[in-house]
């Protein structure tokens, strides 16, 4: 993995983010942003697409799923590789995720070892 | 035929797919999920139900993989590629062939990843309990992140108090889902994170809670009081649990403490499994309803209702011939509308009526930075402040002569004013916060008095220095408890005082003269001037009440050890209270001011200096020191006659002013410095008051007033008793602060000293 691939971790929890941030970081990567919900995500996005979104499921504003889905409809960002964060409870509604077009989600609570086998299977 | 060759091209590319993807390409088969929905909605109605029902089985493989619940992806994968060719070769001919028909049949018995019953929708079911481990919480591994449990534990308490007021609004408006979801969400937050960190109680507790409301969100079961009240009481337990991971953080103890979570839990089944019926009765007779005119209206637009309609409905109404009937039944008696459809109504004039929410703020971001850097800003800021009025005052005469030198100085000027506002600015935040926590005060102590208590809050965004709101808190709930419990009088007394039932607490924040004002008003008793000044007497703080004034009278509750209530309850009324008010106004420089109407309520006003690090100071010499004395302490300053200064046995120099003695310090006996003068008449005293004292300060002269930015002194003089802190003067040199109360408390133990010796 190409550890100068912009990273975006979107979560509204700043401690959630913090842990995705170190594990990231322990993976390698050094270009990590952050935003705290999904209209803040797109905003950024717009502005400055990146290479990869790792996004929480329940947010204010804009859930993960809504931004998953404005994400692929949008021309320029449809490609970004889309990574859900998702709690046990939620299963369910990952089939949802999937047929939105998530490119892989993780089951919370992860480790650094499963975050880093889909990232790669993500990033190819 | 057009369907027929869009199918094929779908099923075509899926089975592409299938040949070409990882078993575990989760993107991929979020493609194929959708191929199959989008092939089963063209053939729905023309296709056989065999051909379908493998459709649906394939689907149900694909959502296998996807959750990862199968045994062999691959294998699994192989049977989907097999099944997706049997539907490619079927698709044309599966209507006239019994054979294919069978086939297909065959194939979804014997794939071992179809489901035969066809129910491969729901593969979860509902969320699992996390582990249900008997051990209680293992000890607090430290060898995590500290930082991280940290950051954790104050950000769960700030979504906790978020979660409080939320609760409180659900309480008024049980409909709103809106609320429900506000307050789903950071429990689902703090859950998902425990589990991280391994807090397991917090965890499992949080996923308890949360469970109930989710059910609630799905209104499964509807919001009752006691919903509320389990979910109050969750946060409360969910607090204690996270205080306790703080206290073990900062103690290092290892034992968490424990805490009987079975009642609680119990309740929350019977909440879970009580209520299952949704609590709106759409056919029922009870329509609750509000203003008859608007649902009509809505009905109307809606186009449900004819206008006509609606007019006779509400003459109707009107001439008494439908007496006390809501128009929304009217018109459903009149066949005229459908009691589903006023139902509707009344919920979106409910949700129409709520105060549209803040959604998302457009206000921009915010950057969360260190209190330490921004302070150290305020800081340097203040020093910038003062350097340009030193520079000020070294080009003053030179700036007389030249025009532009005295523009550009005028210009720094503005520009340092404007920078010294934004810095304030930046540690300011607005009340809102403080008051919205007196909510659930009030609610629990009204409740536990049976009493009936409105809150109102007014000015909540008025702002404040940080330190200053932190300070304040304390005072506050002291104030708010002493109006909830000792002002507010029970229902029936009050209706027999011809007073509403409910009473009311004003909290107020407003800003006045550079100062912040903070009042507590309530509508109750008031204070007993009688009573507080009998209760003085008794305990000897007074000799007679003659000659005292009101304010006199009533700041007599704010003696240590004075309190008036009858009987003691568990919340306030324990003789402490209003003694802390004041010592934390002292701390910061404010003052207290009560006033009171007996049988018509109290009105306690704080008055607070905007921030912590700016004070206004009187500038005074001694000997050939500066001092500084804060401005709030100073009440004024004389020079005495030479007749009215006097010598005391055992008490030392008192100076007589308008027939009242007072003590005399001399600072440079404290201080040990060459005084200029020495004899009170040839000087200057500033009477300075402290805690209800009074007493003078001996300077040889008033140099003038300043707003100076305290600075703290160094660890080497921070101990000095009667030293508040250093700033730097508009002459550029360093000046002390008088702390006139530890002035005060240092002159009274030399004097003792004295008297015992």
């Amino acid at each position: 993995m190409d550890p100068n691939l912009k990273v975006l971790v979107v979560d509204d929890f700043a401690t959630m983010r913090r842990i995705v941030k170190n594990i990231l970081k322990d993976i390698g990567f050094t270009n990590i942003s952050e935003a705290e919900d999904g209209a803040v995500a797109l905003k950024q996005l717009q502005a400055a697409p990146v290479d990869l979104i790792i996004c929480d499921w329940n947010m204010p504003n804009m859930s993960g799923l809504d931004l998953l889905k404005a994400v692929r409809a949008d021309e320029k960002l449809k490609a970004t590789p889309f990574v859900m964060v998702t709690a046990e409870a939620q299963k369910t509604r990952v089939v949802e995720a999937v047929q939105a077009g998530v490119s892989n989600y993780i089951v919370k609570p992860f480790t650094a070892d499963a975050v880093k086998e889909k990232l790669k299977k993500v990033l190819g | 035929m057009e369907d027929r060759d869009q199918v094929q091209k779908i099923l075509d590319e899926s089975a592409l797919c299938v040949v070409t993807m990882e078993p575990d390409d989760i993107q991929a088969l979020g493609n194929i999920l959708n191929n199959f929905d989008a092939v089963k909605k063209i053939v729905e109605d023309t296709a056989p139900k065999a051909w379908l029902d493998l459709c649906t089985g394939l689907k149900g493989v694909a959502e296998k993989m996807a959750l990862f619940e199968v045994d062999s992806p691959t294998r699994a994968l192989e049977e989907l590629g097999k099944g997706l060719s049997l539907l490619q070769e079927t698709q044309r001919a599966v209507e006239e062939d019994q054979g294919d028909i069978e086939r297909l049949c065959a194939f979804l018995r014997e794939c071992p990843y179809t489901d035969s019953t066809m129910e491969c929708v729901a593969p979860w079911a509902s969320g699992p309990e996390p582990a249900e481990t008997e051990d209680q919480s293992p000890p607090l591994d430290l060898s995590q992140d500290r930082e991280l449990i940290e950051s954790f534990i104050q950000e769960s308490m700030e979504h906790l108090s978020s979660i409080e007021i939320h609760v409180l609004e659900l309480e008024k408006e049980p409909d709103n889902l809106q609320l429900v979801d506000a307050i789903f969400r950071p429990f689902h937050t703090i859950k998902g994170v425990s589990g991280f960190l391994n807090l397991r109680e917090i965890n499992k507790l949080a996923h308890q809670i949360e469970t109930v409301l989710d059910d609630a969100r799905s209104k499964k079961i509807s919001v009752s009081p006691g919903l509320v009240d389990i979910v109050l009481d969750g946060v409360d337990l969910v607090t204690r649990l996270i205080d306790d991971v703080d206290d073990r953080l900062k103690t290092g103890r290892l034992e968490p403490e424990y805490l009987e979570l079975g009642p609680f839990q119990e309740r929350l089944r019977t909440i879970a499994e009580g209520a299952d019926a949704p609590s709106e009765d759409v056919e029922g007779e009870h329509v609750p309803e509000g203003d008859g005119l608007d649902v009509g209206e809505l009905l109307v637009k809606k186009g449900v209702v004819q206008a006509e309609d609606l007019e006779e409905a509400l003459a109707k109404q009107a001439a008494g011939e439908s007496k006390g009937k809501k128009i929304g039944e009217i018109l459903i008696e009149g066949k005229k509308a459908k009691a589903r459809d006023v139902a509707q109504a009344l919920r979106k004039q409910k949700t129409d009526r709520q105060p549209a929410k803040a959604a998302g703020g457009n206000g921009g971001g915010f950057i969360k930075v260190d209190t330490l850097k921004l302070d150290n800003m305020v800081d340097m800021v203040g020093e910038l402040v003062i350097n340009e009025a030193v520079l000020k005052q070294r080009l003053g005469m030179a700036a007389g002569k030249d025009r532009e030198l005295a523009g550009d100085l005028a210009q720094l000027g503005r520009i340092t004013s404007e920078i010294q506002r934004i810095a304030m600015s930046m540690r300011m935040i607005p009340m809102k916060n403080t008051f919205q926590k007196m909510i659930r005060l009030v609610r629990d102590l009204a409740s536990k008095a049976g009493k009936k208590v409105n809150l109102e809050m007014r000015g909540e965004d008025t702002e404040i220095d940080r330190n200053v709101v932190d300070m304040i808190y304390d005072p506050l709930v002291h104030m708010v408890r002493n109006s909830a419990d000792h002002g507010i009088e029970i229902p029936e007394d009050r209706l027999a005082a011809g007073k509403p039932e409910a009473g009311t607490i004003i909290l107020n924040a407003y800003h006045k003269g550079g100062n912040m004002i903070i009042e507590v008003t309530d509508d109750g008793r008031g204070l007993d001037k009688e009573a507080l000044t009998a209760k003085a007497m008794e305990k000897g703080l007074i000799q007679s009440a003659e000659g005292m004034s009101d304010q006199d009278i009533f700041g007599l509750i704010f003696h240590p050890g004075f309190s008036t209530a009858k009987k003691v309850t568990d919340v306030s009324g324990r003789g402490v209270g209003m003694d802390v008010v004041k010592g934390v106004l002292d701390k910061l420089r404010g003052k207290v001011e009560v006033m009171s109407r007996k049988g018509q309520g109290t009105s306690i006003l704080l008055k607070l200096p905007l921030t912590l690090a700016v004070i206004d100071g009187i500038i005074v010499k001694a000997g050939e020191q500066s001092y500084v004395i804060p401005t709030i302490s100073v009440l004024e300053s004389i020079r005495p006659n030479r007749e009215d200064c006097h010598t005391v046995v055992n008490k030392g120099e008192m100076i007589k002013i308008r027939g009242s003695l007072y003590p005399l310090i001399r600072l440079h006996e404290l201080f040990d410095f060459p005084p200029n003068t020495r004899d009170p008449w040839d000087a200057i005293v500033v009477i300075a008051e402290s805690e209800g004292k009074q007493k003078c300060i001996l300077v040889d002269e008033i140099l003038g007033k300043q707003e100076v930015v305290i600075k703290s002194l160094s660890a080497m003089l921070k101990n000095v008793v009667g030293l508040a802190g250093g700033a730097i003067l508009a002459n550029g040199r360093v000046g002390m602060i008088l702390d006139v109360a530890g002035l005060f408390s240092l002159v009274e133990s030399q004097a003792d000293y004295l008297t015992a010796s």
